[in-house]
Parts: structure tokens; C-alpha cells; sequence
């Protein structure tokens, strides 16, 4: 597992979260699309401006074999979504952590960021083998 | 778990495995996506070892599978293959079987998951009849499918090559050994919705002839594909599947197979149920093909179908985003009689409802 950005920090159902300016942008994580692999056919994401909670429910990805949710990393109100990831689903299999990202968030409570798991701690849990 | 003899080629080649009924089987090599349209534009093998293979010997086996079985067997001739059903007393399916028709001998294919059941229900109904004796092949011979367009170009690799070409669709025929081949059968019949051929030849040969075939594809004209390919093709080709769109508590009727009903004999196991309901007009639910245009989660089994007005209408069996056609797809039971292609209904895919548009089937058709 090379794919783990230093700048990213993770939930552990596989959610990445990265600062942009005061904005958290938020994806899956390869790991997880590898495990779907790669075949990501839909992805399902909130209406601009949706207020989320820290690790409640915002979509769905679903791939050739099973859907999965996808939870929230911090919580605040949704201001962007990726419209093009929405179209072709494809890129989310393909670069989930880069042009494949999902939603940005405005958070509510930027303390969270701290709650998140570290880039050693998330290639610690997916190395273990515990990771779903 | 069991493995078949194409096994430690499936690992080699890098496949990912999966548990499917007792047997260790390729889920897929690189890609269900990429395998399923490659079958579509060229030909994909299929190591089928884990299906279950019955052979039914006597000079009776002809009357008695005509018994045992609705298949429209009067006129059978060796040669045939027959589409058909295991049927309870109750015109329950037991399992959806193919026959091989020969002369004193009848092999029956079944489903891996209803080997065990099938095997002991074809012992059971035997038993009245003295001159049959049933042989489990499922260890001792093996299977595998070649599909697609290109499955006829590949199969002039083997023995006597144009006459398994020209094998006409549900046709087989019998290879004896010789010195470069086993003994096979080989039959014009498949699961993909494509022209292809299904191959039967004893275990230790299994591997050889699955090397040739793909060595009479090299170049990239064939590839290996997997259980998840395997599944989305035939739900393309709106082919049941057992535990999804048929099973213990539904009669092929129900499913739309009453053309695989031999109606007209005068006894098999499950007639008189089956004439029944036939007498009574609508079964109690039938089987429908839907299709979704807009862009939604995929549908699956289990989840509900509501009518447009968000009255319950029944189950989808099978669903998938359909590869070829490039939208979800999927079949389901409804409960409403007057249901009819063209309506509207909604699915409740994950606490949401999605609207689908009832299509008819088969979803894709080759071009011939």
C-alpha cells in the first residue's frame, strides 16, 4: 500500500478527509475501492447545502457485486459536490483519492480534524487485516 | 471446500476465488465487467467442473426421465439436449436441469447447490423401476463452457472440429478417445445469452483440453471468465437462476418457462398440480424483467417493488447494472396479475424509491 497521502487523514469504514483552505474535501479511500475492485458503477451524494454529522450516512458507492454507505469524516454543511464523479462513477474506482473525491465540506466544529485517524494509524488498520 | 481440476490454473492466472456451494471457484480474473464484454465481443471459457453430472444407464432411463421430468420427450432422439426441471408432487422446483438424451444412457446436469437434493430425490424416484441404475459423475467427469462470438473459431481446435462447429444450438454430440483426445461431449448449448458450446470430458483430461482451448484463442481472442461474469450475462439473457427466480416454492409457470411444460404427456412428477393451476388462470405471481433509465443504486434481490402509487407489488429475484446496455436491470415477482410491459413501477432500493419501467425479456439478444 503505497497510496496513502500524508496530507489525508481517515475514518475507519474508509473515508479520507483533506483540508482546502477552511473547506474538508472527502472521498473513499483506495484501499476500499481496491477491495470493490475498482468497479464502481454508481455513487449516490447529498444535495448541496445538507448539513451532516460527524460519521452519519451521507451516500452510497455501489460497485458490480455490493453497495456500501459512506459516512461522514467531520460534520458541517455540504457546498460542493462531484458532479462529474455523480455522471461517471468510473473515476471513483479509478482515482477515489484524487479526481474521484466526492463532497466538500464547510465544518461545523473543525476540532474533529484531530479526532480523525492518522496516515500511520489508517495503514495500521488496514494492514492488520480487521479492516472491512 | 472442493476444487475442480482447472484449480492451480485459476490461482496461477491470478483469480480471485470465491465459495460458491462447497467448491472453490473463480469470482473473476481481472474484472467481472471486463470478462462479461468480452464474452459478448469475442469468447470467454468457463471452468464449470463445480455443476453436478448424473448419469441415468437402463433400457427404461428414456421412459423414466420422461417421467421424472416435463420435458417434451416423446420425440426425443439421441443427440438432443433438453432444458427442463426436477418438479416435487407439488410442481415445486426441485432444481432446473439440461438432459443429454442417449440411447441407454441420459446424463442430467444440475445445479452445484442441488446436487446432494437432486441426486437422492432421482434415487428415490428410481426405485420402482428395475432396470435403472443412476451413477453420480460429478467427481470422476468434469465441465466447462466456451462462449461468444468467436467460440466457434476456437472450437476447430479439437477432434473432428467441423462437425462440433456445426453442432445445431441444444445438439451434442460424443468424441471417443484417441490418441491426442479424450473421450468428450460436446454440446451447442450455454448460459450467456452467445453462441457456445458446453464440454464434458473426464476429470484428468479436464485440464489439458481447458490449456488447448485457450491456447486456440491465444492473441486475446479468448479469455477466462468467472462466476460474476457468468451471472450478468445471464441475466442479460433474462435466464433464471436457481434461488433467485426459481426454487422450492415456485413452479416454472410462475417464472414464464410453461414452453419447457410438456403439457400434452399424460403423466409426470408435479402434472397435476401444474394443470392446476393452469385451470385456475393466473398463477399467483409471475415473473417480470425491468429496466431503470435514470442513473440509481443497483437493484438486488430481496428488495421490495412497489406499484407506482407505492402500493407493495412484490420482490426483485436479480439485479445488476447491465454492462451492455448500461443501466441497471433486473427481474422480479409481482403479485399483480394485470402487470404489463411498458408499466411504471418503483423499486425500494435502501429505504428510497427509484422508478423502473417494466421491459420485456430477454434484456439483450445477439445479433444472428
Amino acid at each position: 500500500m503505497d497510496s496513502i497521502p500524508y496530507d489525508m487523514k481517515f475514518l475507519k469504514t474508509h473515508e479520507w478527509a483533506k483540508k482546502d483552505g477552511s473547506l474538508i474535501i472527502v472521498g473513499v479511500t483506495d484501499y476500499a475501492v481496491e477491495q470493490l475492485n475498482r468497479e464502481i458503477v454508481y455513487v449516490e451524494l447529498p444535495e448541496v447545502g445538507c448539513l451532516l454529522k460527524k460519521e452519519e450516512s451521507f451516500g452510497l458507492i455501489d460497485a458490480v457485486k455490493a453497495a456500501s454507505d459512506l459516512y461522514a469524516p467531520m460534520s458541517g454543511k455540504v457546498v460542493e459536490t462531484n458532479t462529474e464523479a455523480m455522471v461517471n462513477a468510473a473515476i471513483v474506482g479509478e482515482y477515489p483519492q484524487n479526481t474521484g473525491w466526492l463532497i466538500k465540506i464547510d465544518p461545523s466544529n473543525p476540532a474533529e480534524w484531530d479526532d480523525l485517524l492518522s496516515p500511520a494509524k489508517y495503514k495500521a488498520l488496514i494492514e492488520s487485516g480487521e479492516a472491512h | 471446500m472442493k476444487r475442480t481440476p482447472v484449480y492451480n490454473w485459476h490461482m496461477a492466472h491470478g483469480a480471485t476465488m470465491v465459495a460458491f456451494n462447497g467448491w472453490e471457484m473463480p469470482l473473476y480474473y481481472h474484472g467481472i465487467t471486463e470478462e462479461h464484454l468480452h464474452t459478448r465481443r469475442s469468447a470467454s471459457l468457463f471452468d464449470l467442473g463445480h455443476m453436478g453430472r448424473i448419469a441415468v444407464h437402463g433400457q427404461d432411463s428414456l421412459d423414466f426421465i420422461n417421467w421424472l421430468t416435463p420435458a417434451a420427450f416423446n420425440d426425443a432422439q439421441p443427440g438432443d439436449v433438453f432444458y427442463s426441471f426436477l418438479l416435487d408432487e407439488a410442481g415445486h422446483t426441485i432444481d432446473d436441469i439440461t438432459i443429454y438424451v442417449g440411447r441407454e444412457t441420459q446424463m442430467l446436469v444440475v445445479n452445484a447447490g442441488n446436487h446432494d437434493e437432486a441426486l437422492a430425490w432421482i434415487l428415490e424416484k428410481a426405485k420402482g423401476w428395475k432396470s435403472i441404475t443412476i451413477e453420480d459423475k460429478s467427481f470422476t467427469w468434469s465441465m466447462m463452457a466456451l462462449q461468444g462470438p468467436s467460440s466457434g473459431k476456437i472450437i476447430m481446435s479439437l477432434p473432428d472440429a467441423e462437425s462440433a462447429k456445426s453442432l445445431p444450438y441444444y445438439k451434442f454430440m460424443t468424441f471417443k478417445k484417441c490418441d491426442r483426445w479424450p473421450e468428450m461431449i460436446i454440446s451447442a448449448t450455454g448460459y450467456t445469452g452467445e453462441h457456445g458450446y458446453e464440454l464434458y470430458m473426464p476429470c484428468d483430461s479436464a485440464l489439458k483440453v481447458w490449456e488447448v482451448l485457450m491456447d486456440a484463442g491465444a492473441g486475446g481472442i479468448v479469455a477466462p471468465a468467472g462466476l460474476g461474469a457468468r451471472d450478468s450475462l445471464r441475466l442479460e439473457a433474462a435466464m433464471p437462476l436457481y434461488g433467485h427466480e426459481l426454487n422450492n416454492n415456485t413452479t416454472p409457470l410462475e417464472a414464464g418457462l410453461r414452453k419447457f411444460i410438456d403439457f400434452k404427456k399424460s403423466d409426470f412428477i408435479g402434472r397435476d398440480a401444474l394443470c392446476a393451476v393452469e385451470q385456475s388462470g393466473e398463477p399467483k405471481q409471475k415473473l417480470v424483467g425491468f429496466e431503470m433509465n435514470q442513473r440509481g443504486p443497483v437493484p438486488r434481490p430481496g428488495m421490495k417493488v412497489l406499484s407506482f402509487t407505492g402500493e407493495p407489488l412484490g420482490e426483485i429475484t436479480s439485479g445488476i447494472f447491465s454492462p451492455t446496455l448500461q443501466k441497471n436491470i433486473g427481474m422480479a415477482y409481482i403479485t399483480s396479475p394485470e402487470t404489463k410491459v411498458g408499466q411504471e413501477i418503483h423499486l425500494d432500493i435502501r429505504g428510497r424509491n427509484y422508478p423502473a419501467i417494466i421491459v420485456k425479456r430477454p434484456f439483450y439478444k445477439r445479433m444472428k
